[in-house]
């Protein structure tokens, strides 16, 4: 108590002045440091994880408009195996223990 | 052997940078991508890069192949790789998890079935849960 007391009163009288000067410069410092996370550029919040590519940015229109086209030509070309049915019948449950919340990991191989 | 995780709630297909460095695959094919990934709770997580990678989906009697642009991020997981809605919408698999399955048509009219590992599944899926809770 003492002493910080004596702190303040040197501090009054302007005795520490250089040494405040560094603390400052010095939080400047970090606190320049301490801003990139918030200048990555966030692109949008949605489920789960959002996010994600291209050329030029991540959820622009130009993006999109590129994916779009991509999957309407990759639709064309393979309109024979779009109305192949794909369903579960019962058999698909044999093997299969009976779960709360089991997700669907695929084991693949390099 | 590799664990990919089927996920409808992510945006993007995801490849996580152990993987990459066990692929051996040459940090010179990563191409840079900016910006970062945003999860359920507001967290972000920092791209490394992208990169375009050819991945077969098979059985035994068919196999489908296309290639999937990933989105690296160097983040724990029991899982090696993501895919997200992009691979999926081109793929237009039925993915039911109550069957532990996806099913999804070749070039050439055959319905291709990939089964899930439970075993694994399981293994990864709490796993992954020990990671995130180390981070709490």
């Amino acid at each position: 108590m003492a002493l910080g007391y004596q702190l303040a009163e040197i501090l009054k009288e302007g005795l520490l002045k250089e040494y405040l000067e560094v603390n400052k410069r010095e939080q400047q410092g970090e606190a320049v440091l301490g801003d990139p996370l918030y200048e990555i550029p966030v692109h949008a919040e949605l489920n789960t994880i959002s996010g994600g590519f291209s050329d030029g940015g991540s959820m622009t229109a130009k993006r999109k408009r590129c994916a779009k086209a991509v999957m309407t030509l990759e639709m064309k070309s393979h309109d024979d195996t779009s109305d192949l049915d794909l369903y579960f019948t019962k058999a698909a449950l044999v093997g299969v223990v009976p779960h709360d919340n089991d997700p669907i990991v695929i084991p693949s191989s390099w | 052997m590799y664990q990919a995780l089927i996920n409808q709630g992510i945006s993007t297909d995801m490849l996580f940078w152990s993987t990459f460095v066990n692929l051996r695959l040459s940090p010179n094919q990563l191409r840079p991508h900016d910006g970062c990934l945003i999860g359920f709770a507001g967290d972000h997580v920092e791209c490394r890069g992208y990169i375009d990678l050819r991945i077969t989906f098979s059985d035994e009697e068919a196999a489908r192949t296309i290639v999937i642009r990933y989105v690296v991020v160097n983040t724990p997981s029991a899982y090696n790789l993501l895919l997200g809605r992009p691979s999926l919408n081109r793929l237009g698999p039925v993915a039911s998890t109550k069957h532990m399955k996806m099913k999804l048509s070749s070039l050439e009219g055959w319905v291709i079935t990939i089964r899930s590992n439970q075993k694994d599944a399981q293994k990864c899926y709490e796993s992954n849960l020990e990671n995130k809770r180390s981070y709490c």
